[in-house]
């Protein structure tokens, strides 16, 4: 196979690699934050 | 009785004289039909000198009546010696030959001819391609040792029906007179040939053109990384936010 193929293909494969283990990174960050989180009413927000 | 005798031996002796007078008036008249009596005598003139390729003329004149007439004298034809090589043919030059006429030897003449050139023997010896080299045909002239290769084939080995010419070498001492007898520049561009050669295994790979499946892996690469902008983008602003909220609960212990 021609080598600019191969090295695309290999490109693709690592976009993809990166890009899901990030995604579960930060979803897992994110559900973190989350559970933390508390819900008020809206006159109970200082400022508001 | 002995008259009849006596008429035969008459008749017999008168016949054998006319004869012996007749026979002497005919050599007679035969021997001198110069009309000043007597034979002729004919004092013989060359006009023209016969040579190999002409005819010449012979006159007779009588010298008491002035009878003239001519005779052709054929012409003598040449006797060649055998042929001689002044230069020899090679296979890319002209020969030459003499023969000289040795019938006359007060006049030298000779014949020429043309040898035509004999042109290239060569004998092919051919290396087969293999996984790492092309193949390689070295044509070699078994008379004066010209040679010249032709590469075949491709180093992957494959397809040797795409077998392209990939130079032209030549080592032999004579390339001047080549290129003015047949005017092609086959020697000249010997070494320049056979440098192309060596690369034109490595320029065959890169010469293939950009097609649909590079189109593709292109594609796909350009999808992939829009749809994990768009998917981890929102999550990275739930993070900076996340941040920015910590450090104003900070500021505001």
């Amino acid at each position: 196979m021609i080598t600019r193929r191969i090295v695309g293909l290999i490109i693709l494969a690592v976009i993809i690699v990166v890009g899901i283990t990030l995604y579960i990174v930060l979803k897992n960050k994110v559900s973190d934050v989350e559970s933390d989180l508390v819900i008020r009413n809206k006159g109970e927000i200082k400022g508001k | 009785m002995s008259g009849v005798f006596k008429f035969n031996k008459w008749l017999s002796l008168c016949i054998i004289t006319a004869l012996i007078v007749c026979g002497s008036f005919v050599v007679s008249y035969a021997g001198s039909d110069c009309p000043q009596g007597g034979e002729h005598d004919y004092t013989v003139t060359i006009v023209k000198r016969a040579t190999e390729n002409t005819d010449g003329v012979r006159k007779y004149v009588c010298s008491k009546c002035g009878d003239t007439y001519t005779e052709a004298i054929p012409a003598t034809g040449h006797k060649w010696s055998s042929w001689v090589t002044d230069k020899k043919a090679t296979c890319t030059d002209k020969g030459y030959a003499y023969r000289k006429c040795i019938k006359h030897t007060e006049f030298t003449h000779y014949e020429y001819k043309t040898l035509p050139a004999l042109g290239h023997d060569y004998q092919v010896k051919i290396t087969a391609p293999t996984s790492t080299s092309a193949g390689m045909k070295v044509y070699t002239c078994s008379r004066c040792g010209d040679t010249y290769s032709v590469m075949f084939g491709s180093a992957t080995g494959g397809n040797s029906s795409t077998a392209t010419i990939k130079s032209v070498s030549k080592t032999d001492k004579d390339n001047v007179s080549k290129l003015t007898d047949d005017g092609k520049s086959k020697a000249a561009t010997s070494k320049s040939n056979t440098a192309a050669a060596t690369k034109g295994t490595s320029s065959t790979t890169a010469a293939v053109p950009f097609g649909a499946a590079d189109a593709a892996i292109l594609g796909a690469n350009g999808v992939a990384i829009l749809w994990f902008i768009l998917l981890l983008l929102p999550l990275i602003r739930v993070m900076f936010w996340v941040a920015k909220k910590r450090r104003e609960a900070e500021e505001d212990q």
